[in-house]
């Protein structure tokens, strides 16, 4: 008997032990006192921590629900997730972009988060949450943008306009027949497109059995790009491949600082995939050349669940950001191409209006599109 | 064969005098080289010779016994031998030792180490946690493609400079459709994406991320892992 009530009172101790300790494991959401959106509320649901062997590991489910406290319209949101004594090499972000929140209006941003650290880690805050940059719709920017927010926010923004534009001319042109048969195309050119596993790994190491060869990138010329690429190359073996090295030139007449080359490599066995991106913060005035390049190792564990052997590869410039602050993405044309329609996925708001069609039907789609 | 057996290896096998190992090493030696064969006949043939005598000889003397004295001098030489071997151990230089001069080993010793450490090794394995075992695995694995690694860029015909050596500092950018993860010596920080169907992307400096439509808000989202520097 007395045994029994010592160890209900240890368990009684114990729990709210426990749940003092997840509480302190919980994020903290730092925002500075200027901030454009203040935070309403945060449901941590079902978030948890357990032992996994001598670390622990932190599953932080996160429902985060914002109000746009400017007077301007919000079209995009980035935080940043930083954890130092988890990753003292890393951090991470959540990017909201294609948003459409009015003074007062409230939105929410979803994080699912999972920590592993070690059991001995400071018993500080694990996670801390704060706000790198937010666009407006007159594309002004607020923020520390630490992590070039300004810049994946705004390209973001450039291709929902691109996309919204191009859908409503569908509509124009075709009705709803002809929208519900791009809208059809799209889901299935997001669901053939294959799934891809990569790993980045920093400096240029190889650890392949086969023999590492040099191979010469094959371009995609789109017409309107202002920027031509001149030749590149890049290391080969096996599943990896590491350190490219581009040239390019502007053929514009503004000066360049910032693009981005897309990686397309092709496997043995005919099959193709993008690989990544080649970007490059640079200052590029007209007609001149530069040569960009990459130190990293990409390694490719298998395509479609079956083992990759890279054979070529095709670059394309994805973007161009001018030194005035304007962007060059490629058209819808530029991407109907054969080669960027089977491996570029849709853009995220073309994947948000199919999804909306998939999800509401017809009719909310067009007043989604009709709201722009 | 290039070494020949030192001459009191030679007159214990004339004698019959060694080991079952050692008489059957020398004896392959013997029967291939003529030199070594002839010497062998010769001490035979004295042998031979010494006993005839000997049996011609009236009585020894008094407390003198003829097989303990030749007993006596086979353990002498015997001794004298095996001084010389190890010796000779420290003195020459490894290449230069011949198989003939090989350590006697106990291989029923060695055979019974051996038989324990893999019953050890396999209980030991047999009994570590699931995860345990998972990580040692992979370090294994680690070790093994760092040295493959450094054999390929050392290899002849290979293209390219030689790589920077690996160290246990690497930070690792993971994206699949179902995570992101940027990861450093065991610790990790992984994103989640709510949806089915999401797009990964990696970028060459040092970033990972992934797109996707949020099942339950309806929004684009961007998950996205760095390298610190950026």
């Amino acid at each position: 008997m007395r045994s029994s009530s010592v160890f209900l009172a240890s368990a009684l101790f114990l729990i709210p032990c426990n749940a003092v300790l997840f509480a302190a494991a919980l994020p903290k959401i730092d925002l500075p006192p200027d901030s454009p959106v203040v935070l309403l509320s945060a449901d941590y649901g079902e978030s948890n921590e357990t032992a996994r062997g001598s670390a622990m590991l932190l599953d932080v489910h996160a429902a985060l629900s914002f109000r746009n406290s400017s007077q301007r319209k919000i079209r995009g949101i980035t935080l940043l997730v930083t954890a130092q004594d988890v990753t003292p090499g890393g951090k991470a972000s959540v990017t909201v972009p294609s948003l459409d929140v009015g003074p007062e209006e409230t939105f929410p941003v979803r994080i699912d988060l999972r920590l592993l650290r070690p059991l001995q880690a400071s018993s500080g805050v694990p996670v801390q949450i704060s706000l790198d940059g937010v666009l407006f719709d007159d594309l002004s920017f607020y923020g520390p943008d630490k992590l070039s927010s300004r810049r994946t926010l705004t390209l973001s923004e450039w291709e929902a306009r691109r996309d919204r534009r191009y859908f409503k001319s569908v509509l124009a042109a075709g009705g709803q027949e002809k929208l519900r048969q791009e809208m059809l195309e799209s889901l299935t050119h997001q669901a053939d497109r294959p799934s891809l596993d990569v790993e980045v790994v920093r400096g240029a190491r190889a650890t392949n059995f086969e023999p590492e060869k040099q191979v010469q990138f094959a371009f995609l010329s789109l017409p309107d790009s202002p920027i031509e690429p001149m030749g590149g190359m890049a290391r080969i073996a096996g599943n990896e491949a590491r350190a490219p090295r581009l040239e390019v030139k502007n053929r514009s007449d503004r000066a360049i600082r910032y693009l981005e080359v897309g990686w397309i490599l092709h496997d043995r066995s005919g099959r193709e995939f993008l690989a990544g991106s080649v970007p490059a913060e640079l200052n590029l005035a007209p007609g001149k050349k530069s040569q960009i390049l990459g130190d990293a190792t990409l390694k490719f564990p298998q395509l479609s669940g079956q083992p990759l052997g890279i054979e070529g590869m095709t670059g394309f410039v994805s973007s161009v950001e001018f030194a005035d602050g304007t962007m060059w993405i490629p058209t819808r044309n530029d991407l109907d191409a054969p080669q960027l329609q089977r491996v570029v996925a849709p853009s995220g708001e073309e994947q948000r209006l199919a999804q909306i069609y998939r999800k509401k039907g017809m009719k909310a789609l067009v007043a989604e599109l009709n709201k722009f | 064969m290039s070494l020949h057996p030192v001459p009191a290896q030679i007159a214990l096998f004339a004698g019959g005098d060694l080991g079952r190992w050692e008489q059957w090493r020398i004896g392959r030696h013997i029967a291939r080289c003529s030199a070594c064969s002839h010497e062998v006949e010769a001490l035979r043939d004295a042998s031979s010779q010494l006993r005839e005598l000997t049996a011609q000889m009236p009585e020894l003397p008094n407390g003198l016994n003829w097989n303990r004295l030749s007993d006596e001098m086979t353990g002498n030489i015997r001794v004298g031998l095996a001084a010389g071997e190890a010796i000779a151990l420290f003195d020459k230089p490894l290449r230069a030792r011949s198989p003939l001069h090989w350590p006697n080993m106990n291989w029923n010793a060695a055979l019974l180490v051996l038989g324990a450490t893999v019953i050890f090794g396999v209980a030991f394995w047999t009994s570590l946690p699931p995860q345990q075992a998972e990580h040692l695995v992979n370090v294994f694995e680690r070790i093994r493609a760092e040295r493959i690694g450094t054999l390929v860029h050392s290899a002849p015909g290979v293209v390219g400079q030689t790589a920077p050596a690996s160290t246990r500092e690497d930070v690792i950018l993971e994206a699949s459709s179902s995570s992101i993860q940027v990861r450093e010596n065991g610790r990790a920080m992984s994103l989640m994406p709510h949806s089915d169907g999401a797009t990964v992307s990696v970028s060459m400096p040092g970033s990972a991320g992934v797109s996707f439509v949020d099942a339950d808000t309806g929004q684009v989202t961007i998950n996205k892992v760095y390298y610190a520097e950026q």
